[in-house]
Parts: C-alpha cells; sequence; structure tokens
C-alpha cells in the first residue's frame, strides 16, 4: 500500500530524461561530461530521498556542486603535494 | 484546461478523458484550484503525480509550499474505503476533486453485487456533497467498468468526455 | 451419573462440530493413547448499525425461530472512544454461527458485523490459553465432555519438550506433474514399504491396514493437496474400500479448490488442499516455507499464531500475524470486523511527500575496503513498533504523554499499549531469546536445528507484521502507522550514522536497517561495542553486530562502472564464511558452470591472508579461467551444469520480441508443453537460430551445437564482477581469456590506504586511475 510518491530513482530518471533533446544538441565530448554531472548527482540519492525537496531537480543540482567541490578539494591537495616534492 | 471551467459553484461534473489528459488535467485543477484555496482530493488509483503538480505549481509562479498546504489528499485502495471517504462532507464547502473513482471498484476480491451495492452509496454521498460544494470527478474507464460508468454519467448534473486523440497521417521528411 | 477423569497431554487438534460444539484430539502424555474430548461451545458475534435496521434484523431474527439468544449490549471498537452499542447473536454452536452470519451477511448488506469469521481455533484460544501442541490437564467425563480444561505452558518458552507424534510419510515416486507415479513410498516407525499404484486395491487394503495398527498423529505427504490424495480418493470411489484418513469417524477429508487472486498487482495461485479431522495432514509442497524451517517451523508456527496446525502450515504470514492480532483483540474484548473500515486521514500534499517513502538505501562506497563491520537493527520495523506503540489505534493520537513522529506531523498516543505492539511483544522478546541462544551455540548441539526452525518461522511472521500494518485488506491495519514506522526507521538509521561518525567510524554503506562501517585500528569485536552501545542508546532500539568482514567489496552498476548499487557486493567474515548479495552466484538464471567458477574465484580469494594480498592470487584466478574454459571448449563439461533457468513473464503472445526464455517456451508449445506466466522454463544456448534448445523436449541436444562464445560471455561477466574491485579492467580480463596473453603483473595496485574510492572523473582526464582517494 502507499508508494503514490514515485520512488527517487524514478524521479532522478525523468528529471534526466527531459534533458535528453538538450543532451542531444551538444558535442559528443560535452555529452560525456553531462553524464559525468548525472552520474554524480546519482551518488547522492539516498541523501535526496530523505530530503524530499518539493522541486528535487534542485537536489539534484546541489549534488553535482558536492562532487564537483570534492573534485576541486582533490585537486587542490594534489597541486599542493607536487609543490612541496618540486621545493624540496 | 481552458477548455472545461474549473469548477467553483456547487455541482457534481464528471471528466471522462484518455488516461494521459486525465493527468494533466487533474493536475491542473488541483494547481488552480489550491491557488485560491483549500481543495480535497480523494485518489483511488494510487498515482496522484505531487511532483507534476510542483512543477505546475512553480510554472505558474504560485507559493509552492503554500499551494501544497492548501491540497488535502487522502488515498482509497479499496472500494469500502472509497465509500468510507466519500461519506466524509467537504468542510466549508471547498471543493472536491476525485481521482479514479473507478479502479477501486474493479477488485474482483469483493463479489460485483457488493460493488455495485458501495457504488450506490458513494453515488448518494457525492450528490449530497455536490449541494453545499463543487465536486468534479476525473476517470478514464476501462472497459470493463462501462457498467459503473453508465451509473455516474446518469448521476452527474455535467459530462464533459474527451476521445482519445487520432493522428493525422504524417508524410515523412525524406 | 458418569465420574470424571483427569488426562495429561498435548492437544493435537481442534474442530467444530455440528452437534458437540467443539472437537479436541490430546495425544496423552504415555505417548500412546489419543483421546477424543468435546465441549459445549456457544459463539456470539456482533453486529452494529442505525436503530431501524437493527430493530428490523431483531425482528427477522425472532422470525427465523433459531435456537439464538439476541440482546443489546456495548462492546468496544478498537477505533472508537466510547463503546458502541451493538446487537449480540449468540448461537448454540460454532457451526450454526458460521452458517447464520452467511445468511445475514446477503440479506443484510448495509450492517456492520464484529467477530463474525473468526477461526474456532482462535476463539477457543481466546478463552482457554490453549495452543496446537500445549500440554494440557483436562477433567473430562467417561463420555468425553471436558468439564475443565487447564493449559500447562506458553507458546513462548523456548524449550519445549518434543511431543511424540507418529509420522507417517507418503510420497509418490516422480513428481506427478512430469508423469504419472508408479509406487507409493511409506515410511512409518522405521519401516519403509512400496506400493505399486498399479495394484490398486492391494495399495488401498495395505494402507488401510497401516493406518488401523499405527493409528499416525500425522501425515506428510509429498504433492499430497495437489494430487496424491485426490488419487486415494478415486481408487477408493472404484473400489468400494475406505481408508481412515481422518482420525475422526464418519469424517473424510476437508477438501478446498485451488484459487487465484490478485495482490499487489500480480496473479497469486494457492493449490488445492486436502485437510483432516483428528489427523493432521502437511503436504510439503503446499506448506509455505516448508524448505525454509520444516517441520519444527511448522509447529511454531501454529503454536504462536493458535491456529490449527493444518492451517497455520498452509497459511501466509499474512494471516498468521492477522490471526495473532485477532488473539489480542478477543483477549483484550475488542471487537473485531470483519471489514477494514479505516480509511487514511486528510493530509496535505507536502505531508504525503514527506510520508510516503520507505526504507533509507544509500549508495555504497564503491571498491574494496577490509576490516569493516556490519551492525543490524534486530527486528527493525517490529522492534519500532513495540518501541514507539506504534498501532492503528495510536497513530494521530496525542494524549497526555503523546510522542511526535520524526519528519511527519502525527503524534502517537502512548498512554494506552497499541493492539499490534502488545500483540508482537512477546514474539519479539522470545526471537531475541532465540538469537541470544543461537550465537553461542555449537550446531552439533541438539537444539540448535529446533532453534533455527523456530527462529525462522519468527521471522517470515515479523518480517510480514510490517507490510501487513499497511495492507489495504488488513483488519488492524492503518496507512499512517505504516508511514510512522518507516518514519522512526530512518530516524534510526541516521542517528546510528551520526553515531559512528561522532565515535571516528567511517560509515561506508547503509541499507534500511542495518551499516557498514569501519575504523582505523579497529578490527576486533570489542572495538566496535562502544558504537554498539551509543547507537541503542540514541535510538532505544535493539541492536547487534552481524560480523567482521575481513574484506568486502561494494560494486558498481554493470551499464556505468560510476553508479553505485545498494545491493551488490561480497565479502569474507573473519571466521572464514562469505556474505554475498546480488552477483551472479545468487541469481536464478545463472548456470551452475558459471556459479561454480564465481564460487572457485571466491574460494581462491579466501586464500589471501589479507585484503592487501588479494592480487597476489590472480596468477591463480587467471589458469582456472583459462582450465574451465579449455573444457568448455572440448566439451567436457556436462550439459546439465550449462542449463539457463528463467521465469516466463508474460504469455507468449505477449512478447514483442521473444526472450530466450520465451523461445525455449515457444519450442515447447510446438509439442504440447503450455506454461504459463510465472512458470520456469530450462534451456541451453545454442548456435545458430532459434539460439536456444529447450531442456524439456524429448530429444538430448547434440553438445557440439552448444554455444560455446555465448557462455564463455556469461563467464567473463562473472568473473569480471569478482575481479573489478581489485583493480582488473574487463579488456585486460579479456585479455587474459579470450587470447593467449599470458599473466604477467598485477594489472594495477591496490593503494596504502584501507579504502579505494573510484574517482569519478578519471577515467575521462587521468589517464592513471590510481590516485590516492580524497575522503571527505
Amino acid at each position: 500500500m502507499g508508494r503514490t510518491v514515485s520512488s527517487i530513482t524514478q524521479t532522478f530518471l525523468k528529471e534526466r530524461a527531459a534533458f535528453a533533446r538538450f543532451r542531444r544538441a551538444l558535442r559528443s565530448s560535452d555529452q560525456r561530461v553531462l553524464d559525468d554531472l548525472f552520474a554524480s548527482a546519482r551518488k547522492h540519492l539516498s541523501a535526496a530521498s530523505y530530503a524530499s525537496h518539493a522541486l528535487p531537480f534542485e537536489t539534484f543540482l546541489l549534488s553535482m556542486l558536492l562532487e564537483e567541490h570534492k573534485e576541486i578539494i582533490r585537486l587542490r591537495q594534489e597541486v599542493a603535494e607536487i609543490r612541496h616534492v618540486i621545493q624540496q | 484546461m481552458e477548455l472545461i471551467p474549473v469548477p467553483h459553484s456547487p455541482t457534481l461534473q464528471l471528466l471522462v478523458a484518455p488516461s494521459s489528459f486525465q493527468r494533466k488535467a487533474a493536475i491542473t485543477f488541483i494547481a488552480e484550484l489550491a491557488q485560491t484555496g483549500p481543495v480535497r482530493v480523494l485518489d483511488g488509483g494510487n498515482r496522484l503525480d505531487i511532483l507534476s503538480l510542483n512543477r505546475e505549481l512553480r510554472r505558474k509562479d504560485l507559493l509552492l509550499y503554500t499551494a501544497l498546504e492548501h491540497v488535502q489528499v487522502a488515498r482509497a485502495f479499496t472500494c469500502y474505503q472509497m465509500t468510507t471517504l466519500l461519506e466524509q462532507p467537504a468542510p466549508g464547502g471547498i471543493p472536491t476533486l476525485v481521482l479514479n473513482l473507478l479502479t477501486t471498484f474493479q477488485d474482483e476480491n469483493a463479489p460485483l453485487l457488493e460493488r455495485l451495492r458501495l457504488l450506490e452509496t458513494s453515488l448518494y454521498h457525492l450528490q449530497k456533497n455536490a449541494r453545499h460544494s463543487p465536486v468534479l470527478l476525473i476517470v478514464h474507464p476501462q472497459p470493463t467498468e462501462e457498467p459503473f460508468l453508465a451509473r455516474i454519467r446518469e448521476t452527474a448534473d455535467r459530462v464533459w468526455v474527451f476521445e482519445p486523440h487520432h493522428p493525422a497521417i504524417q508524410f515523412s521528411l525524406f | 451419573m458418569s465420574s470424571s477423569n483427569e488426562l495429561h497431554g498435548w492437544l493435537l487438534d481442534i474442530y467444530p462440530d455440528p452437534a458437540q460444539g467443539v472437537i479436541l484430539w490430546l495425544l496423552d502424555e504415555d505417548g500412546i493413547r489419543r483421546h477424543r474430548l468435546h465441549q459445549p461451545f456457544p459463539t456470539a458475534f456482533y453486529v452494529h448499525g442505525d436503530n431501524g435496521s437493527l430493530r428490523t434484523l431483531w425482528r427477522y431474527l425472532k422470525s427465523l425461530s433459531l435456537p439464538v439468544q439476541l440482546s443489546r449490549v456495548e462492546q468496544q471498537d478498537l477505533f472508537k472512544e466510547q463503546p458502541l452499542p451493538v446487537l449480540e447473536v449468540l448461537t448454540e454452536t460454532p457451526c450454526a454461527q458460521e452458517q447464520l452470519f452467511h445468511h445475514l451477511k446477503t440479506s443484510f448488506p448495509d450492517l456492520t458485523y464484529y467477530n463474525a469469521d473468526i477461526p474456532l481455533a482462535l476463539r477457543y484460544a481466546a478463552q482457554t490459553h490453549t495452543f496446537p501442541l500445549a500440554r494440557c490437564r483436562v477433567l473430562a467425563t467417561d463420555g468425553g465432555e471436558i468439564e475443565a480444561l487447564e493449559t500447562l505452558d506458553t507458546p513462548w518458552m523456548i524449550d519445549t519438550p518434543p511431543v511424540p507424534l507418529l509420522v507417517m510419510v507418503l510420497t509418490p515416486d516422480c513428481n506427478p506433474d512430469h508423469k504419472e507415479p508408479v509406487e507409493l513410498k511409506v515410511y512409518l516407525e522405521g519401516k519403509h514399504y512400496l506400493f505399486p499404484f498399479k495394484e490398486e486395491r492391494g495399495l488401498l487394503i495395505k494402507l488401510r491396514a497401516l493406518l488401523r495398527r499405527y493409528d499416525p498423529d500425522l501425515l506428510l505427504t509429498v504433492w499430497g493437496d495437489k494430487w496424491l490424495i485426490t488419487k486415494l480418493h478415486q481408487l477408493m470411489e472404484k473400489h468400494q474400500i475406505t481408508l481412515p484418513l481422518s482420525r475422526e469417524q464418519g469424517r473424510g477429508v476437508e477438501r478446498r479448490e485451488e484459487r487465484f487472486y490478485h495482490s499487489y498487482g500480480r496473479v497469486i495461485y494457492r493449490g488445492p488442499q486436502a485437510r483432516l479431522f483428528g489427523r493432521i495432514h502437511i503436504s510439503t509442497e503446499n506448506t509455505v516455507m516448508y524448505h525454509d524451517y520444516g517441520l519444527e517451523g511448522v509447529f511454531e508456527m501454529a503454536r504462536v499464531t493458535s491456529l490449527r496446525i493444518q492451517t497455520a502450515a498452509r497459511v501466509s504470514p499474512g494471516t498468521g500475524i492477522s490471526s495473532m492480532q485477532i488473539l489480542t483483540a478477543l483477549r483484550q474484548g475488542v471487537l473485531v470486523p470483519w471489514h477494514k473500515q479505516q480509511v487514511e486521514r486528510f493530509k496535505t500534499a507536502y505531508s504525503l511527500l514527506q510520508a510516503d517513502r520507505g526504507g533509507l538505501v544509500y549508495q555504497p562506497t564503491i571498491g574494496l575496503h577490509s576490516q569493516v563491520a556490519e551492525i543490524d537493527f534486530i527486528s527493525m520495523y517490529p522492534s519500532i513498533m513495540e518501541h514507539f506503540n506504534v498501532s492503528p489505534e495510536t497513530v494521530g493520537k496525542g494524549g497526555a504523554n503523546g510522542t511526535f513522529v520524526p519528519e511527519l506531523e502525527m503524534t502517537i498516543d502512548q498512554d494506552h499499549r497499541g493492539l499490534v505492539p502488545d500483540t508482537l511483544q512477546p514474539l519479539l522478546e522470545k526471537r531475541i531469546k532465540l538469537k541470544q541462544a543461537l550465537a553461542g551455540m555449537n550446531p552439533k548441539d541438539a537444539r540448535y536445528l529446533p532453534y533455527k526452525a523456530q527462529s525462522s518461522a519468527h521471522k517470515w511472521l515479523l518480517v510480514t507484521c510490517f507490510g501487513y500494518l499497511g495492507y489495504k485488506n488488513a483488519r488492524f491495519g492503518r496507512i499512517e502507522a505504516h508511514e510512522a514506522v518507516t518514519a522512526y526507521g530512518r530516524e534510526a538509521l541516521l542517528r546510528a550514522k551520526e553515531a559512528a561518525e561522532d565515535l571516528g567510524y567511517r560509515v561506508l554503506h547503509m541499507y534500511v536497517d542495518g551499516l557498514w562501517v569501519q575504523k582505523e585500528g579497529a578490527s576486533k569485536v570489542a572495538d566496535f561495542q562502544p558504537l554498539l552501545e551509543e547507537i541503542l542508546d540514541r535510538t532505544g532500539l535493539p541492536i547487534s553486530l552481524d560480523g567482521i568482514y575481513q574484506w568486502i567489496a561494494f560494486l558498481s552498476s554493470r551499464p556505468d562502472p560510476r553508479v553505485p548499487v545498494a545491493n551488490r557486493y561480497f565479502g569474507l567474515f573473519q571466521n572464514g564464511t562469505w556474505k554475498v548479495r546480488g552477483i551472479e552466484v545468487r541469481r536464478d538464471d545463472t548456470s551452475r558452470w558459471v556459479k561454480n567458477i564465481q564460487l572457485e574465484m571466491l574460494n581462491l580469494l579466501a586464500d589471501a591472508p589479507d585484503a592487501g594480498k588479494l592480487v597476489e592470487q590472480l596468477p591463480r584466478i587467471h589458469t582456472l579461467l583459462q582450465t574451465r574454459l579449455a573444457a568448455l571448449r572440448e566439451q567436457k563439461v556436462p550439459l546439465v551444469d550449462l542449463l539457463i533457468s528463467q521465469k516466463l513473464s508474460r504469455t507468449l503472445g505477449e512478447y514483442k520480441v521473444l526472450s530466450p526464455a520465451a523461445r525455449a517456451a515457444a519450442q515447447l508449445e510446438e509439442i504440447g508443453k503450455h506454461l504459463i506466466p510465472g512458470q520456469r522454463v530450462r534451456f541451453l544456448y545454442t548456435r545458430g537460430k532459434p539460439g536456444v534448445y529447450a531442456w524439456d523436449l524429448p530429444e538430448r541436444p547434440d553438445p557440439g551445437a552448444i554455444n560455446i562464445n555465448r557462455y564463455a560471455e556469461l563467464l567473463c561477466r562473472a568473473a569480471f564482477t569478482i575481479l573489478q574491485p581489485l583493480g582488473v579492467e574487463e579488456q585486460t580480463l579479456r585479455w587474459w581469456m579470450f587470447t593467449n596473453a599470458g599473466y604477467g603483473a598485477p594489472p594495477g595496485f591496490l593503494p596504502d590506504s584501507c579504502s579505494q574510492e573510484i574517482p569519478l572523473l578519471g577515467d575521462l582526464f587521468s589517464p592513471a586511475p590510481h590516485l590516492p582517494p580524497i575522503i571527505l
């Protein structure tokens, strides 16, 4: 019983599908990057589900940002390490 | 729905439409009514798409959370539950939308005579409610639901029927 | 004037009798005598409605001149504040009650009926506290009429001495679905008999002699409900020989036809049933979860539900839970409605968005992790109901001490104990007692198997009781209660996560009622004890350490390696046992050949002393794969090991594109073997068209026709599942398997830190994917 509200995975797939035309018109190299962004949103579906935001796409955007920022921190750290090695 | 006026006066209206259209119609009506005040939604098909409703509210540039608070939902999963829900009068004459009324009456675990009896009880309460508040039934009937639908048509004050759209032959590009 | 006899023994069976009320069969404590006892049992039901309708009903009942007593009384409806004025209809026997109600429900359909369709076993249990196989002390007249009955134990004790039941096993020599059985095998008292079906008279006479001589308490049959009892009946009619199948003279076999019903949009098939009187008939193919818990589990199901053993064996766990709730209601004097009437309360669309969700399922951190503890809430949902008093009649009510459900605008009454928590409490306590007893027990201990079986029976009841709370036809169900349980479940899991992170553990994965955690330096049970205590403290729910993995691999989705999948992993516990979910070896549609090789691979990995040394097993795995592939190419693999078994998802006509299973079913259709959706079809992949060969065709296929490449590909996928977390890329694996490339050096390396996350954009921008991970 219940299950009137569609699951977070269904919602995600629907939102992603809504951008199919946008994706199709991108260059294939850009398509791959876009796919990566959606894949990173997928990493936080459970948090998005728990949030049950009225407009879930906002949560997906935030998840993409979160993963992007993680990557920036990782790269920063790496640059610092390389710098450290060079300076020695 | 520019084609049908949003129900504001006490009447019992019936909208019969193909599946995709009736879902869109339901969302549009709810969004429209929630803009101005409370609205009751009785869902017999377990398929009220709240996320589409949210998008519709945003499209209309409405206060999303206020509108969502206006929408009062209850779901029925059996014809017994549907009948019990319909017995509850709408407080203060607020409009009521009933979605997929007939779905719960297709449950073969209940005998046909019992289901028809419950339908009559439901119709009685729908009419009673419609004397004080607008009531709109939105259905997309399956072939097996015809005898049930016929009874609802007889009871409704106004009936809107939308036929499925048969696309014209398209010439191919190449 | 008859004198009283005092009897001691076990309750075997109970059923209604039109003249004598209720019949009880008692197995005497001497293990030899069986007593048929009876007792008058006046039975009441209740009717509610407006005054006019009730008056009409009253007059109607009076006009029937039946021996019934009518009175206006007040009774408690679970969902009403005040007692409800109802008409009590008291009949002389349970049989009369059943008949009268059957008549009234069609003549007066608008009235509300209570206590109208309750099995006699439950009514009797409510009054006397009996249950199947309970030890009883009975005072009875010489004529067998019960004057007093006392139940000496409860269903909640864990060490019930075994009941000396005499069991007769009857099995046809083959599955009657496939071909007509030739012989009937009979096992009894350590003896073994074979009766050919073609000697019809002889079979009946010999079987009758055995039944008369031994008078078994229980007939355990294979295909009994479906075939054997019907077959015996046909023979009995043909030869005019009556077998005393039932112990009660004059009562034959109670038969129920097979039926279909719809549940959650699926068609459920219930086979025909054949029940006996005074003797128990259990038909293994029709006993729910027989393969899971055996006779001991069936007995436990009957003990805790109080249903007749034959009934308990054949009902779903949902009916079991419902029976337990009915019994609680009867004992509390609460009315049991015939139909569910509770409807969802109106809630705002925003609340619905919040409430209509299930348990929390996380995306695990993909990759290989070592020294990981799995921590589970014990029977999480039932524990929540018990601990937070979640029950259909308590949700949405405040009271002086009402509690708020997290996330939802809902309160729960804490002043009155709910019907559902009250029902579950002893069951949960017994389950935890068994779990504790089993934890330290040697599997050779005589108590081990019975405990396991009991525990399994409880597990099914407890798993079901949550779903049942939200089931549309549940008498004591309410969707809000269902929503409250999942809300508490999400809250508990998040509190557990917070507790873990606060204590310095890293949470790798969470799945509804369990979490996987890791901490530098933590590898022993004691290292995780503080976390268990902290979680218990923060949630109030019982929690246990399921085990510590030496290492565990969380896998990604097959189509997209960047996307984690919640329930696809394999891990090796420190005690050497595996826990494997969602991979080929667990799937029903994997061939035995592939399953075995995947298991062999896992066993090779188990030889590695720790996660860091796993790659050292790669040369042995490489050799294994090459050897098995060579055997496949040389047609040395038995065909039966290559069988694929898949379910038909629809009828043949409904397929737009025929799946391999559908093509195999079509081959069977051509020779007149018809399969229906839901049935399995077994086939081999063959070369050319149609690409499959149905195993149940009369001829065996030519081993040369086997599609070697298809099987090699299936093996490659299964091998990749295991090797991917070790850093082996799919292309590398293909080189190993399908070219003559020898194994040189480990492909890549395992990082020094204990976990590895696959970098998200790694494949795009970085040629070397093995950068140290950043864990935030």
